[in-house]
């Protein structure tokens, strides 16, 4: 799990089945791309079941406390914070 | 068709599809947000099951689904309780019950007293309570109910139902069959394709992921009928 390029097309894929957003869309997401704030998917609610849909896919656990702005900002933050986990 | 089964606590509703059959298979919803997520690929599955010849069971426990008990008095024996009545009232009139439960559900299937146990995705009630509290932290509105209470998924609920919740997981059944997604980290005896629909944030269908549950149930239960 700790291979960069599978932890972010793992991220892409949970933003498509949990928010709904088209695979074309997800595809086009750069690391700049916004997420909360943003995404209008990406409401308080879904970003509960966007974290623990990581956790079982990564077989991670997250805590509340790693939860914070920069994390969520954009697509490429949630992707290095996946990674970080993933790699322990 | 709708019938009603009876616990020490009054009666529930439990939807039936072809009843007449030999085999049963009783369905455990997953509990709260979870349930209606899946409830039509699981209402759906029954149909295509019964057109296989296989009856199901869904049986709505006291304070969920159509019941009018209070969901706020509700305990985890209590649910436990009104499972075993609703698999005994199925048992009354075939030759096979077997239990097929989803997510959390798997937390109460061992009170089906089955002897023949699938599982689609079961989690231990710790991860059903924190994602349960990671969804009220993350939603700010919900609070100002009474101390003994917590609002979860629109409902106040006893604190002491999701203390109870944390603390048990799904029971260890011999033979009993675990089926996970592809994507899942966890340990399984079989992967399903699809994707994980309860943790949608609209409730919705999946082709796959129904496709695949009702195949493997199908497969699962000619190996039950044989052994």
């Amino acid at each position: 799990m700790g291979d960069t390029v599978n932890v972010e097309k793992l991220v892409r894929d949970v933003i498509r089945d949990i928010l709904g957003v088209s695979q074309d869309r997800v595809d086009g997401f750069s690391a700049t791309t916004g997420l909360f704030g943003s995404l209008p998917e990406l409401d308080s609610m879904a970003v509960a079941n966007l974290l623990t849909e990581l956790e079982d896919r990564l077989g991670i656990t997250i805590d509340d406390d790693e939860v914070d702005g920069d994390m969520l900002e954009d697509f490429g933050g949630l992707v290095r914070f996946a990674k970080r986990k993933a790699e322990g | 068709m709708i019938e009603t089964y009876s616990w020490s606590g009054g009666s529930e509703h439990i939807l039936r599809f072809g009843c007449d059959e030999p085999i049963q298979i009783i369905l455990i919803q997953p509990f709260f947000e979870e349930a209606n997520r899946l409830r039509h690929i699981l209402t759906s599955v029954m149909r295509s099951l019964a057109e296989r010849g296989i009856g199901t069971a869904l049986p709505d426990l006291p304070g969920t689904g159509e019941s009018e008990t209070n969901i706020a008095v509700v305990s985890l024996d209590q649910w436990s309780e009104a499972l075993k009545s609703a698999a005994d009232h199925i048992r009354r009139d075939c030759d096979m019950v077997l239990s097929a439960s989803f997510r959390s559900g798997a937390l109460i299937d061992n009170a089906t007293e089955c002897s023949r146990n699938w599982r689609l995705s079961p989690e231990p009630g710790s991860r059903l309570v924190r994602d349960l509290m990671r969804t009220k932290l993350a939603s700010a509105t919900h609070d100002g109910t009474k101390s003994d209470h917590m609002m979860v998924a629109g409902h106040a609920v006893q604190k002491s139902l999701l203390d109870a919740l944390a603390n048990v997981s799904p029971a260890t059944i011999p033979g009993v069959r675990t089926v996970r997604l592809e994507t899942e980290a966890a340990q399984a005896d079989a992967r399903l394709a699809g994707s994980p629909v309860w943790r949608r944030s609209e409730p919705g269908d999946d082709p796959l992921l129904r496709a695949a549950i009702l195949s493997d149930i199908e497969s699962w239960v000619k190996t039950c009928a044989i052994s």
